[in-house]
C-alpha cells in the first residue's frame, strides 16, 4: 500500500534517454511479408514427394484401456505402411528423457490406456493419405474396457471417488506438486487477522476447462536425411517440424529427449510453428514422426490431428473459496484460501512428451498486497478431462480482483481506490498506470455503485478495473550471437519459430539503436540450429531477450570503433558510428563506411537481474472494462476495454500494443463464451469443433484502447517488461457484470443463463 | 493435354517475380523475406507436380502413367482424374480424385498453400479462403472438380499483383499477422474487400471479415491496413 520500488536499470545503456528508432513505428516484420502472401510455410503446408501420413487410435470413451488389438486387416490395406501398437518396443521405451523440471513422473509415449476420450493410446497407422489411415484405424479391432471417469476436479477429491492414477499416487487422486511448492503455506497469523477484521465475507472463483484453441491443430513434419554439414558416424540427421516450444528448440528438444538422441542430431525445418500461447504441449506427434519416418528409412511422415482431436489438451479447471477479513477502510488484513485445481488426464501440464508439470493458481497473487495474515491450501487432481495446459493469463490474480470487488460492494467504495489501498508497492508503476487508465477511460465519469445505471435501451450499465502484473521472465540466460560482415551489415541470427511477438524484429531495433545503425543494415534471420540455445521465444521473455541483445550491440560496437579509429588513425574515443558510418566525432563530414573493413563477431550470454517469479514485481497494468448487460436475454456486451500497461520501455509499439489486443480479444471469448463441455453420462467432448466452441470474430471483438506505459522498471532493454500473460483473464468482465446487475457470479464464462440466475429471472 | 505445364509458364502467367523459382521443395527458401524478395510471392505452384498413387504410394512419372500405374495395380477402384484449374490466371494440370476438396488439392497437387491452411475442417474459419470468380470461397468445403472453367485466386497471386502492392505494404505495416496462420485467408478477402468498397467502413470490414477467425485477435489491425490500401488505391478496383 503507497510502496515505494526501488530499481536500479542495469547494464550499459539501460538508461538511455534520446531514442532514434526504439519506440517508433512502421517497421514491417522480417517474416511479415512471406505470412501475409503465403509463402511462409508451416507443419501443415510442408509436403515433400513421397510424404506419408500418420494418425493415431483415439480413445472413444472417457477412460477406458485397450484388452486386446487386431491390426491384421488393418496391415492388408493397400496404403498402409507401418502399424506400431503400444506393445512395440521402441514406442514402450520412450520418451527416453523428459527435462528435470518435470518433477512428477512419466506416461510412456503410446500406452495401452486411454485417459479421457480422444486420447491417443493403443496404435498408430502409417499410410499414404489420410483416408487411409483413417480407414485403417477403423479396420484395427479393439476391445476395450471401460473404466470409471471423473471430469471434474472438485469431484475427483471426493472420498470414494475412483483413484484414477493409482501408479502416481494410490490413495487419492491428487497429485505431487512441481518445484515442490508447498501445499499449505501461511504469513503472519490468520486467525488473529480474523479477529482484527471489522468486516469477513467469503469469494468464491470458478472456471472450467478452456480451450487455447492455438489456430494450427498440431501437425508433426520429420524425415531422416543425410547431414549436409557431414557427420563423422555417418548417421543420417532427423528434420522435425515445431508446435510448442518450451523451452525453445521445443522440436529438437522433443525429438531428442524422446529418442535419447543427442540434440546435433535433430535438425528443425521451418520458422513458422502459428500461435501458442504460453502452451506447453508438445503433442505426442513431436516424438512419433521422427521414430515413424525412421522405422521406414527416413522418408517424410507428418503427424495429423484434425480440429476436434486438438481439444485434447486444454487449460485446466481452477475453483477458489477465499475468506476475506477487511478493515471499514478497506484495507485487507486476513485472507485464507482454498484452491482446488485440476491437473488434467496425465497429472499436470503437458503431454506424454515430456511428463507432468503442476502450477495450481493458488494464493499468490495475495502476496503483492499488504494484507499481513494469509494462508493458502491447495489441491490438486487428476481428471479425465483431457491433458492440461498452462494458462495464457495470470489466474494468481483473479481472486485478488475479486476480493478487492468485495471490499467495494460491501464499503460501497469505487474499486480502483480498493486496488491503490491494498497493493504492496503502487508507485511508480501501478499508480501511472492507473492514472493514465483512468483518464483515457473516463472511469469517473464511468463509475457508480453496483445496479445503480441503465442504459437508454433497458440495459444495465457496469464497469470495473483491476490491476495485475506485468512479468518479466528473466529466468533464462539469452544467448546472442552478433557478427558484422564484409558488406557492412550486422547479422544476428535466431533458431526459434515465430509465434507472433515479433521479438526478433523488437530487437533489431535495440541492436540499430545501440551501434548507431541504420535499421536497414541490422539484420536478423532465421537460422535453424544456430544457436541452440533461448532468444525471446516465449511472449513475455522477448523483453528481456532484448537486453541481452542490448549488451552485445554495445559489445561489437566497441570492436568496431576501434577497428574505424585506427582506419582514420585516431583513438575510439573520436569516433562514433553514425547511420551506419563510422564517423569523425570532430568533423562528422568524415565518415567511413562499414564495408569491406572486416569482420568482427561478439557473443553475450547471461540475463539481467530478473528472478522467475517473485512475490512482487515491478511493472504493473490496471485493464478497465464497460459492460451493457440485458436484463431480459441475460446478454452481456462488452462496450468498452481499456488497458493501461506499463511496458517499462515500449520497444516496437506496433507489435507490443498488439499483444494487448490479442490477449484482451481471447479474454473477451473466454468471459463470454469459451468452456469445454463433455457429456457427463459418457465423458465425451462434447463442443470440439469451432460451431460449439466459439472464439471471437471481428464482430466480437470488443473496442479495445491500448494506454502504454512506461516507467522503466522492467528488466529488459532500458527498462522493459512482458506483455500478453498478464491480460487473457475472464475475470475483469464478471466485476464489470457485477456493477450492473448487483449481483456476483462465481463461475466462468458469464453466459446468459448465468446472468439471468443472478438476477432471479430463471432458476 | 498430359496435365504438364512448364514452371515458366506459371511465371508468366502469374506475374510473379524470379524469387521463388529457387526455393527448396520444401518452400521455406523464403524465410529470409523482405521488402524487395517476398512481396513477390509465387503466384505458382512451389513444387513440381505430383502424380503419385493415393492407395500405395507409388510415384508415376507423369499422369498418363499413374492412369497405367491403376489399371494394373488397382483395377476394382476408378481411374484418377486430370483436370485443368485457372490458378492465378494460369491452367494449370492437376491430378485430383473426385473427392478431393480444393484446399487438399492446392495442398497436395498445386503446392500453393497459402489458402491450405486448415484451421477448422468444415467452413467455420475461413483460413482456406480463395476467391472463386471473384467471391470468398471456403477451399476446404469447395471440391476440386467443381471449379473446373472458374477464375481460381489465392493470397500468392494477390500477394504478385503490382495492383495490390499497396494491400501488401498495408497488411505488413500493421502487423495485421501475428502468428501468421490465418493471414492468407483474411487476404484474400481483403481484396474482395477493396472491390466491392472503394471505401470501406470499419463495419463493412468488420462484417465481410467475420468469417475469418484470427485467434490472435489482429482484426483491427485489417480494418487499418484495409483502410490504408482504400486510399493508396483510389478504390481499390483491379
Ligand atoms: S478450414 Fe476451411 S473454413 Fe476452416
Ligand atoms: S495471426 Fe494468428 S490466428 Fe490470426
Amino acid at each position: 500500500m503507497g510502496g515505494t520500488s526501488t530499481w536500479v536499470l542495469e547494464g550499459t545503456n539501460d538508461d538511455r534517454q534520446d531514442f532514434k528508432v526504439v519506440g517508433t513505428w512502421n517497421h514491417p516484420g522480417r517474416q511479415s511479408w512471406d505470412m501475409v502472401s503465403g509463402a511462409a510455410k508451416y507443419p501443415t503446408d510442408l509436403y515433400k514427394e513421397g510424404t506419408l501420413v500418420a494418425m493415431a487410435l483415439r480413445c472413444p470413451y472417457g477412460h477406458a484401456k485397450v484388452k486386446s488389438l487386431d491390426i491384421s486387416e488393418a496391415e492388408k490395406l493397400p496404403g498402409v505402411k507401418l502399424i506400431l501398437t503400444y506393445e512395440d518396443e521402441e514406442l514402450a521405451s520412450m520418451p527416453i528423457n523428459v527435462p528435470s523440471y518435470y518433477e512428477l513422473g512419466r506416461s510412456p509415449l503410446l500406452g495401452d490406456e486411454g485417459e479421457f476420450e480422444g486420447d491417443e493410446c493403443g496404435a498408430v497407422v502409417v499410410g499414404v493419405s489420410e483416408e487411409v489411415c483413417r480407414k485403417a484405424l477403423d479396420l484395427i479391432k479393439v476391445k476395450w474396457e471401460v473404466l470409471p471417469f471423473v471430469l471434474d476436479c472438485r469431484e475427483a477429491g471426493k472420498p470414494g471417488a475412483p483413484i484414477l492414477r493409482p501408479e502416481m499416487n494410490p490413495d487419492s487422486n491428487m497429485t505431487g506438486n512441481t518445484f515442490g511448492a508447498p501445499v499449505k503455506w501461511e504469513i503472519g497469523n490468520v486467525e488473529k487477522g480474523f479477529k482484527e477484521a471489522d468486516y469477513i465475507e467469503v469469494i468464491e472463483y470458478g472456471r472450467p476447462m478452456w480451450n487455447q484453441f492455438r489456430p494450427m491443430p498440431p501437425a508433426y513434419f520429420s524425415y531422416w536425411d543425410n547431414d549436409p554439414w557431414g557427420n563423422p558416424d555417418g548417421e543420417k540427421m532427423c528434420y522435425v517440424t515445431n508446435h510448442a516450444h518450451f523451452p525453445s528448440n521445443g522440436p529438437i528438444i522433443s525429438a531428442s529427449m524422446g529418442m535419447g538422441v543427442h540434440e546435433d542430431k535433430v535438425r528443425a525445418l521451418t520458422p513458422y510453428m502459428a500461435a501458442r500461447y504460453c502452451d506447453f504441449v508438445e503433442k505426442r506427434g513431436a516424438q512419433l514422426a521422427p521414430v515413424l519416418s525412421r522405422r521406414l528409412g527416413g522418408v517424410p511422415v507428418r503427424c495429423v490431428s484434425t480440429r476436434r482431436q486438438a481439444f485434447d489438451a486444454n487449460v485446466p479447471q481452477t475453483f477458489f473459496t477465499v475468506r476475506i477479513g477487511f478493515k471499514k477502510d478497506g484495507t485487507l488484513v486476513a485472507v485464507q484460501s482454498k484452491n482446488v485445481h485440476q491437473t488434467g488426464a496425465r497429472g499436470g501440464y503437458g503431454d506424454k512428451t515430456h511428463g507432468h508439470l503442476v502450477l495450481p493458481a493458488n494464493a499468490q497473487g495475495f502476496k503483492s498486497t499488504s494484507c499481513p495474515n494469509i494462508y493458502s491450501e491447495m489441491e490438486y487432481y487428476v481428471t479425465n478431462g483431457a491433458c492440461t495446459t498452462a494458462d495464457p493469463g495470470k489466474d494468481a490474480w483473479e481472486p485478488v480482483n475479486l476480493a478487492f470487488a468485495k471490499i467495494a460492494d460491501t464499503l460501497k467504495m469505487d474499486i480502483s481506490e480498493v486496488i491503490m489501498k491494498n497493493v504492496k508497492i503502487t508507485k511508480p508503476s501501478l499508480e501511472s498506470c492507473m492514472e493514465a487508465g483512468k483518464k483515457a477511460f473516463h472511469w469517473d465519469s464511468k463509475w457508480h455503485l453496483p445496479g445503480t445505471k441503465r442504459l437508454e435501451d433497458g440495459r444495465f450499465h457496469g464497469v470495473a478495473c483491476r490491476s495485475c502484473w506485468s512479468m518479466t521472465w528473466g529466468m533464462i540466460s539469452y544467448n546472442i550471437n552478433l557478427r558484422m560482415n564484409t558488406d557492412g551489415k550486422i547479422y544476428m541470427p535466431y533458431s526459434e519459430a515465430l509465434i507472433g511477438t515479433y521479438w526478433p524484429d523488437a530487437v533489431q531495433l535495440v541492436i540499430a539503436e545501440e551501434m548507431g545503425m541504420k535499421l536497414e543494415d541490422v539484420i536478423v534471420y532465421y537460422a535453424a540450429n544456430y544457436p541452440n540455445w533461448q532468444k525471446g521465444d516465449a511472449a513475455d521473455r522477448g523483453s528481456t531477450c532484448t537486453w541481452a541483445a542490448k549488451e552485445a550491440a554495445v559489445q561489437l560496437k566497441k570492436q568496431i570503433l576501434e577497428t574505424g579509429a585506427s582506419l582514420f588513425g585516431v583513438t575510439a574515443d573520436e569516433v562514433d558510428l553514425v547511420d551506419s558510418m563510422i564517423t569523425l566525432k570532430a568533423d562528422p563530414s568524415k565518415q567511413m563506411s562499414l564495408v569491406g573493413i572486416g569482420q568482427l563477431a561478439v557473443g553475450y550470454c547471461g540475463k539481467p537481474k530478473v528472478p522467475f517469479q517473485n512475490d512482487v514485481i515491478r511493472t504493473m497494468n490496471v485493464d478497465f472494462c464497460e459492460v451493457a448487460v440485458d436484463p431480459e436475454t441475460g446478454m452481456v456486451e462488452i462496450l468498452d476495454y481499456c488497458s493501461a500497461h506499463d511496458f517499462g520501455k515500449l520497444i516496437r509499439p506496433s507489435s507490443g500494443l498488439g499483444q494487448l489486443e490479442m490477449a484482451l480479444t481471447m479474454a473477451s471469448g473466454r468471459a463470454l463464451r469459451e468452456e469445454i463441455i463433455w457429456d457427463p453420462n459418457t465423458g465425451v467432448l462434447l463442443n470440439g469443433n469451432m460451431y460449439d466452441y466459439k472464439v471471437p470474430t471481428s464482430l466480437d471483438q470488443p473496442t479495445i484502447e491500448t494506454v502504454p506505459v512506461e516507467t522503466r522498471c522492467g528488466g529488459g532493454a532500458y527498462g522493459s517488461t512482458g506483455v500478453a500473460h498478464a491480460h487473457c483473464d475472464a475475470g475483469l468482465v464478471g466485476l464489470a457484470i457485477q456493477n450492473a446487475i448487483g449481483k456476483f457470479i462465481p463461475m466462468a464464462p458469464y453466459t446468459p443463463d448465468k446472468i439471468l440466475g443472478a438476477m432471479g429471472t430463471i432458476s | 493435354m498430359n496435365g504438364k505445364v512448364s514452371r515458366r509458364d506459371f511465371l508468366k502467367a502469374g506475374g510473379a517475380g524470379l524469387a521463388g523459382v529457387a526455393l527448396s521443395t520444401l518452400g521455406i527458401g523464403t524465410i529470409l523475406g523482405s521488402e524487395t524478395t517476398a512481396g513477390d510471392a509465387q503466384a505458382a505452384p512451389g513444387q513440381e507436380l505430383m502424380y503419385v498413387c493415393p492407395v500405395c504410394g507409388e510415384k508415376a512419372e507423369d499422369f498418363d502413367g499413374l492412369r497405367k500405374h491403376f489399371k494394373e495395380k488397382h483395377p476394382e477402384l476408378e481411374s484418377p482424374k486430370n483436370m485443368v484449374l485457372r490458378i492465378n490466371g494460369a491452367d494449370v494440370g492437376v491430378y485430383v480424385e473426385d473427392h478431393w476438396t480444393l484446399r487438399e488439392t492446392l495442398l497436395r497437387a498445386v503446392g500453393l498453400t497459402g489458402n491450405a491452411k486448415e484451421m477448422c475442417d468444415r467452413g467455420g474459419c475461413g483460413s482456406c479462403t480463395v476467391l472463386i470468380d471473384g467471391k470468398p470461397a471456403l477451399a476446404c468445403t469447395t471440391l476440386a472438380v467443381e471449379c473446373r472453367g472458374r477464375e481460381i485466386e489465392t493470397s500468392e497471386g494477390i500477394a504478385a499483383d503490382p495492383a495490390y502492392r499497396p494491400l501488401v505494404e498495408a497488411y505488413v505495416k500493421y502487423d495485421a499477422s501475428q502468428c501468421g496462420y490465418c493471414t492468407p485467408g483474411q487476404f484474400t478477402v481483403a481484396k474482395y474487400i477493396l472491390n466491392k468498397y472503394p471505401d470501406p467502413t470499419e463495419d463493412q470490414i468488420r462484417t465481410e471479415l467475420s468469417g475469418n477467425i484470427c485467434r490472435c485477435g489482429t482484426y483491427s489491425r485489417h480494418v487499418q491496413a484495409i483502410q490504408e490500401a482504400a486510399a493508396a488505391m483510389k478504390g481499390g478496383k483491379s
